[in-house]
């Protein structure tokens, strides 16, 4: 059952996460447990700045089980880079995009924050140079995640792999009640957009479908005789919404395990750490007024 | 239970029987001295996996969320026995995993709250200001609602009621304040104690008698005996009397007192 694990930072008056996710990890507490050792959460954060810490995470089983477990760390993770100078970070904190590849196929991009300014210096020629134990430090982060088995989700279409295209079934209305939404469409839905398969929705008209998922799980395939399919969607006022310009595809997730990583800028053995861009925010809440990166939208009713 | 950036009411399945019933579940903040579950379970924030919910799946459903402001229903207990906020543990491990079912017994409430036994009890609300005041006026007839001149906290205790000389005797202690003067049928100038107990049959209403103590731990007679009744059960008494002097006690067990001279 594939499993999804969130890290939770913090970092003063900020907090940020990053994903993993498995193929299947078992029970999501021995996940946090077991999987996520004690050696394993200090190389999440131990190559941060010190007032970074690792205060949490949570596992949740994403199959048809759905079951999570969290967990909280308290002060006990925390960065070790050593910073020269001063104790607290400046008004700007450094931040990274590190790419990460699957073993044969995926990249992902991961946002790496609260790292220690010292550990990046500009060059004579204007380009940001890691520190050579901030580049041990990713890499090992990076392989301890792979050894606990811990990689990548992505999202493959068409679901076969293969060259051959899916058909788009394009969408007529949206019609739904209090606790799904039906998708109407022009033709019946057939293989591969299966029941507890995922759909992809191109261009949702959000000013009509607020919060419409982009991507969804297939509750029911033409349901009620009508052609089309299910998804979980809150419609508002329960009024159908004529769309005209939204098709749905089958997808499907998977998830890679990534490649051994070597800090090393070269290597025979791993792949190189490939950190794609540094750079540096303001302290305090990162996108103005609004909290933080909530994936709900709250909006008045 | 989980980590959540903003709370928010939504629906949600409780009972794997029931399908269709869904209730609404409110997020609250706790302190980082809370401890986590125990064991994974099915009522976690899906607005971390907003694509993974299922009509048929116990927990939150894909409708609105309210945005709330965190603050937890009830009063919270602050510190348990070990210096960590444990609020208690209401359901089973396969309730918290797979749902209830509508057969389960529902564990009942403490008293005066909504709060379930299982979960620690919560720290007592005041209750004072309209209501005395209402019983004031109904019970005592020469007593004129004076809140504010003196306020004392009862514990509400089951254990003190006991059996003796026939009856259920359930007593108070009002022992934080000292009537110093005159007391109520003394002339002597002794400080009392004022004592309340209640002597009350366990299902129906009984009398009420004010006795007082001196600091020689001697019992007066009954002074004034009982204006009012007890209403209810002695868990749940409401009474009110007057004094000779015109002083009125007046509440409900485990709340605020108001005493006016």
């Amino acid at each position: 059952m594939p499993t999804k694990l969130v890290l939770f930072y913090s970092q003063q008056q900020r907090g940020w996460s990053e994903t993993w996710y498995a193929a299947s990890a078992g029970d999501v507490r021995n996940v946090i447990q077991s999987a996520l050792s004690d050696s394993v959460r200090s190389k999440c954060v131990s190559f941060r700045h010190p007032l970074t810490y690792l205060i949490g995470a949570r596992a949740t089983a994403i199959g048809t089980a759905k079951q999570s477990y969290s967990e909280q760390f308290g002060n006990a993770y925390h960065g070790l880079s050593l910073t020269v100078g001063q104790s607290t970070p400046d008004v700007a904190s450094t931040d990274c995009v590190l790419a990460v590849d699957g073993i044969q196929t995926g990249r992902k991009r991961m946002y790496i924050r609260g790292l220690n300014d010292d550990d990046v210096k500009r060059s004579s020629d204007g380009e940001d140079v890691p520190s050579a134990s901030l580049r041990t430090g990713l890499a090992n982060y990076l392989n301890a995640m792979r050894i606990a088995g811990f990689g990548l989700r992505i999202l493959v279409q068409p679901p076969n792999g293969g060259l051959s295209w899916t058909s788009c079934l394009r969408v007529i209305p949206v019609t739904g009640d209090a606790s799904h939404a039906d998708v109407i469409t022009n033709d019946a839905v057939v293989n591969p957009i299966v029941k507890n398969g995922y759909v992809r929705f191109s261009r949702p008209p959000f000013n009509d479908l607020p919060g419409f998922p982009t991507t969804a799980k297939v509750i029911d395939v033409n349901p009620g005789g009508n052609n089309g399919v299910r998804i979980s969607y809150f419609l508002r006022e329960q009024a159908p919404v004529s769309t005209k310009y939204m098709q749905v595809t089958a997808v499907a997730y998977d998830y890679p395990a990534i490649a051994a990583v070597s800090a090393a800028a070269t290597s025979t053995v791993s792949n190189p750490l490939i950190i794609e861009r540094f750079s540096e925010h303001k302290t305090g809440r990162p996108f103005g007024l609004l909290r933080g990166r909530a994936r709900s939208k709250v909006r008045a009713l | 239970m989980d980590f959540i950036r903003s709370a928010y009411v939504v629906d949600a399945r409780f009972y794997r029987d029931l399908p269709d019933v869904t209730a609404p579940m409110q997020w609250s903040f706790v302190t980082d001295k809370t401890p986590g579950m125990p064991f994974a379970h099915a009522f976690w924030s899906k607005t971390w996996d907003i694509d993974e919910i299922d009509d048929d799946d116990v927990g939150e459903t894909a409708g609105p969320r309210t945005w709330k402001g965190g603050t937890p229903p009830f009063p919270l207990p602050l510190v348990g026995p070990l210096g960590i906020d444990d609020l208690g543990l209401c359901g089973s491990k396969e309730q918290w995993q797979l749902g209830a079912l509508s057969t389960d017994p529902v564990p009942d409430v403490w008293p005066n709250t909504q709060v379930k036994r299982c979960c620690r009890r919560p720290p007592e609300i005041d209750r004072g200001g309209v209501k005395i005041g209402a019983i004031l006026a109904n019970q005592c007839g020469q007593c004129a609602a004076m809140p504010g001149l003196l306020f004392l906290s009862i514990a509400a205790d089951p254990g003190q009621c006991t059996f003796m000389d026939g009856t259920y005797l359930c007593r108070w202690k009002v022992d934080a304040w000292y009537w110093t003067g005159v007391p109520p049928n003394s002339a002597d100038g002794k400080t009392w104690t004022f004592r309340l107990f209640c002597a009350s049959t366990p299902d129906e209403s009984a009398s009420l008698q004010w006795y007082a103590q001196d600091t020689d731990g001697n019992f007066g007679s009954a002074i004034n005996p009982a204006a009012a009744d007890c209403l209810g059960n002695a868990l749940g008494a409401v009474w009110g009397f007057s004094s000779p002097s015109g002083g009125c006690i007046l509440g409900t067990l485990g709340s605020t007192w108001l005493v006016s001279p």
